[in-house]
C-alpha cells in the first residue's frame, strides 16, 4: 500500500503526533475525579468475564432483533406448511444461524407479542454441585444473571429471562440435541469445549445454564429450578 | 457481531491485556467522551464501544507503546462520539475540538528529518484524512478494516486514503521533506 520511504516517514510522523497528543491529553491528576458508574463497571466486568469464558456470549443487537422479526414473519407466512412435529413442539423455536466464525442457536418465543410484563421473578435453582458459590450477580428487574464458581477454572452461569427475550449461544463446531427438562419443558443441550450448555423454557421464562460440569449435573441443576 | 469480536480474543494474555487497558484508560475515555457528549450515560456508552474497538484491533495494538495506544483510543473515542451524535441527533456536522498540541522543536539531526515540521504535516491534516492514514499506515489496518472502524464504505475509505496521501506529500514538499 505504501512505499518504504513513505511508510517510514508516516510512521515517524505518527509517532511524533502520538507523543504530542499524549502530552496534550488530560493527565492522571486531572482524571482522578472521573468516576465510572456501577452499572457500567458491571457491564464491563461481564464483557471481560465473557472474554475469559469466551465459549459463550449473548447477543441482542438491533440487527439481530431485526433478523428475528424477519424470521418471525417468515414463520408466520409459512405456517401452513409447519409439520405435525413442529406443532407438538409448541411455541419455542430454535434457529441455527451460521456466522463468519461458527454458528449460533437462536432461541425465541413466537408468542412474545402477548407479553405484558417483562419483569422477572427470580427462580434460582435449589441445587448446585458441591463447592460452587455465587461470585457475581448481575441481575436486573428484567433478567437473572448469576455466576457460580468452585475455583478459577470451574464455573456455572445461570440466566433467566422473560419469554419476550431473544438470545443466541455460540455453537461453533458442536452438535446439539433436543431434550425435555423435568419431562415437560423443551430445550437444547450441547457441549462446547469444556462446558455443557442447556437452553430451555417453562411457561413463563427462558433459562440458560452453562457450566464446566457433566451433562447429568447440568440437568440436575435445571430440574431443581422451582418452576 | 459481538460473538465475532470476542472470538478474536482467545488467549489468556489477550484477555488480561484488554482488562489492563480498560483500567488504565477508562477515566481518560470517559473524560474525552463526556466533553463531547455532555451526558454521563452516553459517555459510558462510548466507553463500552471504545473497548469493543480495542478488542477488535487487539492484534494491531498489543505491540504499541503507551503513546500509540492513547492515539488509537483518542481516535476511536472521537469517531464513536461523532457517529453517536450524528445518529442520535441527526446532525450532519459534529465538530470535535482537537487538544492543543505542544509543537516543540525535538528534531533529530542524525536522521536528517525536521521532526517538528514532520509533525506539522500530520497535525495539519483534516481529521477526516488523518484518521484513515493513521489507521492504515500507523496501525496497519486494511482499507476494509479501516472503513469498518470509521463506519464508512470501503470505497469512501479508499478515496479518503488517496486524498490523505496526496495531502501528506504536498505538506512534505512544503516542508521540503520529499518522499
Amino acid at each position: 500500500m505504501f512505499d518504504p520511504r513513505e511508510k517510514e516517514l508516516l510512521e515517524e510522523a505518527f509517532a511524533q503526533y502520538h507523543r504530542a497528543l499524549a502530552a496534550a491529553l488530560p493527565g492522571e491528576e486531572e482524571l482522578r475525579s472521573v468516576t465510572i458508574s456501577e452499572k457500567t463497571e458491571r457491564r464491563m466486568a461481564r464483557l471481560f468475564y465473557h472474554q475469559k469464558h469466551f465459549y459463550y456470549t449473548w447477543v441482542n443487537t438491533a440487527a439481530k432483533r431485526a433478523a428475528c422479526i424477519l424470521v418471525s414473519l417468515f414463520l408466520a407466512a409459512t405456517a401452513a406448511t409447519v409439520s405435525v412435529e413442529a406443532l407438538r413442539e409448541g411455541f419455542v423455536r430454535f434457529i441455527v444461524e451460521t456466522f463468519e466464525k461458527g454458528s449460533a442457536i437462536w432461541f425465541s418465543k413466537e408468542d412474545a407479542n402477548t407479553l405484558t410484563d417483562p419483569t422477572v421473578t427470580p427462580k434460582i435453582p435449589a441445587y448446585f454441585p458441591e463447592g460452587y458459590h455465587l461470585v457475581a450477580d448481575m441481575s436486573t428487574d428484567f433478567q437473572v444473571d448469576q455466576i457460580y464458581e468452585r475455583n478459577e477454572n470451574e464455573s456455572i452461569s445461570f440466566q433467566q429471562q422473560s419469554k419476550g427475550s431473544k438470545m443466541t449461544v455460540n455453537t461453533e463446531g458442536v452438535s446439539y440435541e433436543k431434550i425435555l427438562v423435568a419431562g415437560a419443558y423443551e430445550g437444547l443441550i450441547f457441549q462446547n469445549k469444556d462446558s455443557w450448555y442447556l437452553v430451555f423454557n417453562d411457561t413463563e421464562y427462558m433459562y440458560t445454564i452453562i457450566g464446566t460440569v457433566t451433562k447429568e449435573e447440568l440437568l440436575k441443576i435445571a430440574i431443581s429450578i422451582p418452576f | 457481531m459481538l460473538v465475532y469480536y470476542l472470538s478474536l480474543v482467545n488467549s489468556p494474555e489477550d484477555k488480561s491485556w484488554v482488562e489492563t487497558i480498560y483500567h488504565r484508560y477508562k477515566n481518560l475515555i470517559k473524560r474525552l467522551a463526556l466533553s463531547r457528549m455532555k451526558d454521563e450515560e452516553l459517555a459510558e456508552e462510548v466507553l463500552h464501544e471504545v473497548m469493543l474497538a480495542v478488542i477488535e484491533s487487539i492484534e494491531k495494538l498489543q505491540d504499541r507503546d503507551e503513546n500509540g495506544i492513547k492515539g488509537f483510543i483518542y481516535l476511536a473515542t472521537r469517531n464513536i462520539c461523532i457517529n453517536m451524535l450524528r445518529k442520535k441527533f441527526r446532525r450532519k456536522e459534529v465538530p470535535f475540538e482537537e487538544p492543543p498540541f505542544s509543537l516543540g522543536d525535538d528534531g533529530d539531526p542524525q536522521q536528517g528529518l525536521n521532526h517538528a515540521h514532520l509533525l506539522d504535516c500530520i497535525a495539519d491534516l483534516p481529521s477526516l484524512y488523518r484518521d484513515v492514514l493513521e489507521l492504515t499506515a500507523c496501525f496497519g489496518l486494511s482499507v476494509k478494516e479501516c472503513a469498518k472502524a470509521l463506519e464508512i464504505s470501503p470505497a469512501a475509505a479508499q478515496k479518503r486514503l488517496e486524498r490523505a496521501r496526496i495531502l501528506f506529500r504536498k505538506k512534505l514538499k512544503e516542508e521540503e521533506l520529499d518522499v
